[in-house]
Formats: structure tokens, C-alpha cells, sequence
């Protein structure tokens, strides 16, 4: 068996054994996305609270390159103790209005010819889960 | 390898690959620069445990904008087959050095995943010393991207991915997290349409993962129907993918090209022989 033919069996079979081990190393991966299974239709998110316009969910715009999906992923991490995720957040709401808040937002079907969903439910949770503290050690300013 | 399928294969990496997106994280301000959450990279654990930073995530502009530039002028060459062999190798280091730059903030997805893999065994194995045998290898990488996927669904979502809700949940916020990144109001019109109809999104779900997991069949020799079937559907469920869950898989285009039968890039070869001895022809 020549060389090349060694390595290239042995690049796939790494590409073959990454899903069975949940692996995800450059650049092999077990492709998780979507890969839950999505049993509500609530998110982590952050809402904004205007003085003028009410509350509303932040805009795809406003942490653009990021998206609402991204926001919720880095959340999901923070609320879960990641200190890296905790610093990311900490540093999106010093740049959001002071009354800005975070939770879990509930979907529904838009109306028909209107917008594609709406808002049914926001549940709000302390910020305090998803933010660096003063006590918090580590790794905090990646 | 046929002169077209390399011009096809590296020109459609160049084509979908997004060296803009990836330039703007050099230039966004610190407040959005946020870190991927879990050290998913060798780099990111090797910089995490002993401080060593293969790709930093403090690039400049011009360094990124420097390495896009090669990258774009070494998937060139390799798609016209100049220097082949330090083209192609080029090709495959500063693309998978864009990936594992970008992947360092949480806003990816897998969309350029296959790629470097895809890169690197064209590298390992030249389809130029044994045709057969590299296409086969690239269609075996393939068909274990899809099982993955559908290994992860199995492995996460369990039971409940295909026969609970969850598709159809995944579909109505899509809207939320994904909106006004769609490309036309008719998505969220067939979106709509899909929310409504659980049952159908059930049996899409089972449909999709029964795909995945099925891929490998594709690679039964002497069988070009069911390969067909089964390659024609999943570019179907991404084209699916694309317009009821606004997330865009074209950068997927060039893994595909390897399951194109020889005889039609023979074809193509030459019509690429005409023009090209034409345009020599023309010449005074």
C-alpha cells in the first residue's frame, strides 16, 4: 500500500469516526447542527425596552454579522457557566440600552399576510446567569 | 482528471467561498467579536492549555485581506492547472487557515466544513496519478458528511427528532432567528405552509434523516440509478433546506461535481479544447 493511500484511508476513516465520538476537530466534523430536537418553539434571547416604542426582541441587524440563532447559542453557554460566553455577553450589554433584558421568548404563527410569526410569551430571566460577575475568576476578556 | 473538472472544481470554490464575510470580523468593533463559546479547534485548545496560537484571532485587515489574495490566486492557478501540485497545496493550507480564522467566533455554521477535507484528500491523492480511485475517495468523503449528519440527529435528537414536532418547531423559528435573511417572501409564504402541516413535516423529517443516513448507499458500484436517486435527493432537501430554512448550502456545489459521470466532463474537455485551440487560432 503506497503512503498516499495510507493517509487518505486514514483521513477517512478519522471523517468516518468523528459522528460516533461527537468529535468536531478541523477539520473533521459530526455535523451536529439541528441536530436536537426542537420540542418548543422558546429561545434565549435579549428584548429591548424603549421608552417611545415598548419592548422588543433585538433585531438581526443590531448584532449583525451575528444572528438571533448565534445570540442564543452564546446564551444557552453562559447560562451554563462559560466563562468565555459569559465575557461575549457581558460586552453585547454594555453596548444595549441599560433596560435591556434577558429571556426566553415564546413563537407563534404569524397571521395570515402578515408577519411570518409572533411573540406569544416573554419570560424573563436575572441577568446576573449570563454575565461576568465580580466574584467570577478566569478567563474573562478573550 | 479532465482539464474541465478541475476548472469546475476549483472555480466553484472560488465562486462560493465568502472571503468578504470572513474580511468584516477584522473590522468589527470588540463588543461583537464574540468567542466561540466551546474550543471546538485543535488551535483554540492548544492556544486554551499551553498558549500557542496557530491562527490568532486578532488578524488585521490587511494580513486576512493578504491571505484571501493567495487563497484566490492559488484556487486560480489550480483551476487553470498552473503548478499544479504547489497550486493545489496552496489552495488547500490558505483555505483551511480563512475556516479555522473564522471559526473562532461564534457565528458560523458548517456551510464550508466539507471543503478543507475535500482539499486535502484531492492533495493526498491527485486525481492526475489515478482518477478512479481520487473520485472515489472524494465521493466517500461525501457520503460520510451527510452520515454524519444524519449519526448526530440519531445520536441527539433520538426518536424525538422524527416523530415529535420538532421539524416543524425548527421551522417556525427559523423565522425569528433567521429573519429578513431570507431571499424572497415566498419562503416565509411556503414556510407558513409547512407550519401548518405537521403531519407532512413528520414524514419531511423522517424523509430527510432516512436520507442521510442511506448516503453511503450511493456508493454500491454499478448501480448509477440508486446513486442518483440519493445524491438528487439530498441536493434536493438542501435546496429544501435553502428555502424553508433560510440556510444557504451552495458553498456545498463542488463535493457534488465529483458524482457527475466521467463521460460528461469527457464531453466538456472537448468543447474546452476547441475554444481554447480556437483562441490560439485567432491569434496573429
Amino acid at each position: 500500500m503506497s503512503w498516499r493511500l495510507a493517509i487518505t484511508r486514514l483521513v477517512l476513516g478519522v471523517a468516518l469516526i468523528s459522528p460516533l465520538l461527537q468529535v468536531e476537530e478541523f477539520p473533521f466534523s459530526n455535523y451536529p447542527m439541528y441536530s436536537n430536537a426542537q420540542l418548543n418553539t422558546r429561545r434565549l434571547t435579549i428584548y429591548i425596552e424603549e421608552e417611545d416604542s415598548g419592548s422588543r426582541p433585538i433585531t438581526n441587524d443590531e448584532i449583525y454579522p451575528m444572528k438571533r440563532i448565534h445570540l442564543g447559542y452564546l446564551l444557552k453557554e453562559a447560562r451554563e457557566g462559560n466563562q468565555i460566553a459569559k465575557a461575549s455577553v457581558t460586552r453585547l450589554l454594555s453596548n444595549f440600552p441599560k433596560r435591556s433584558q434577558i429571556g426566553l421568548i415564546t413563537i407563534a404563527p404569524g397571521a395570515v399576510g402578515g408577519a411570518p410569526y409572533r411573540v406569544t410569551d416573554f419570560y424573563k430571566l436575572p441577568i446576573s446567569e449570563f454575565v461576568v460577575s465580580s466574584a467570577d475568576h478566569g478567563e474573562t476578556n478573550p | 482528471m479532465s482539464r474541465a473538472f478541475r476548472l469546475c472544481y476549483f472555480g466553484a470554490i472560488l465562486v462560493t467561498f465568502p472571503f468578504e464575510r470572513i474580511l468584516e470580523f477584522t473590522q468589527l468593533p470588540v463588543w461583537k467579536l464574540c468567542v466561540a463559546p466551546k474550543p471546538a479547534l485543535l488551535t483554540q485548545a492548544l492556544s486554551a492549555e499551553y498558549g500557542l496560537s496557530i491562527v490568532s484571532r486578532d488578524m488585521s485587515y490587511q494580513t486576512i485581506g493578504l491571505v484571501s489574495l493567495l487563497t484566490i490566486a492559488s484556487l486560480i492557478c489550480s483551476a487553470l492547472g498552473l503548478k499544479r501540485r504547489i497550486s493545489d497545496a496552496l489552495s488547500f493550507i490558505s483555505v483551511s487557515f480563512l475556516i479555522i480564522y473564522w471559526s473562532q467566533f461564534c457565528f458560523t455554521t458548517h456551510e464550508l466544513t466539507p471543503i478543507p477535507v475535500s482539499l486535502l484528500l484531492w492533495n493526498l491523492f491527485p486525481a492526475e496519478l489515478a482518477p478512479g480511485p481520487a473520485i472515489r475517495n472524494q465521493r466517500i468523503h461525501f457520503t460520510i458528511a451527510f452520515l454524519s449528519a444524519g449519526i448526530s440527529k440519531v445520536l441527539n435528537g433520538g426518536a424525538n427528532w422524527v416523530l415529535s414536532d420538532s421539524l416543524r418547531n425548527i421551522l417556525l423559528l427559523q423565522n425569528f432567528l433567521f429573519e429578513n435573511a431570507w431571499l424572497h417572501s415566498m419562503q416565509t409564504e411556503l414556510n407558513a405552509w409547512l407550519v401548518g402541516q405537521p403531519k407532512l413535516c413528520r414524514f419531511l423529517s423522517l424523509v430527510a434523516v432516512g436520507l442521510e443516513l442511506s448516503a453511503p448507499i450511493a456508493l454500491i458500484r454499478n448501480r448509477p440509478l440508486i446513486s442518483f436517486f440519493i445524491v438528487s435527493g439530498l441536493a434536493l432537501m438542501q435546496l429544501g433546506i435553502l428555502l424553508v430554512v433560510y440556510i444557504n448550502f451552495v458553498t456545498w456545489i463542488p463535493i457534488y461535481l465529483f458524482w457527475i459521470p466521467e463521460s460528461v466532463w469527457g464531453r466538456l474537455d472537448s468543447y474546452l479544447q476547441t475554444i481554447i485551440e480556437a483562441f490560439k487560432g485567432g491569434r496573429p
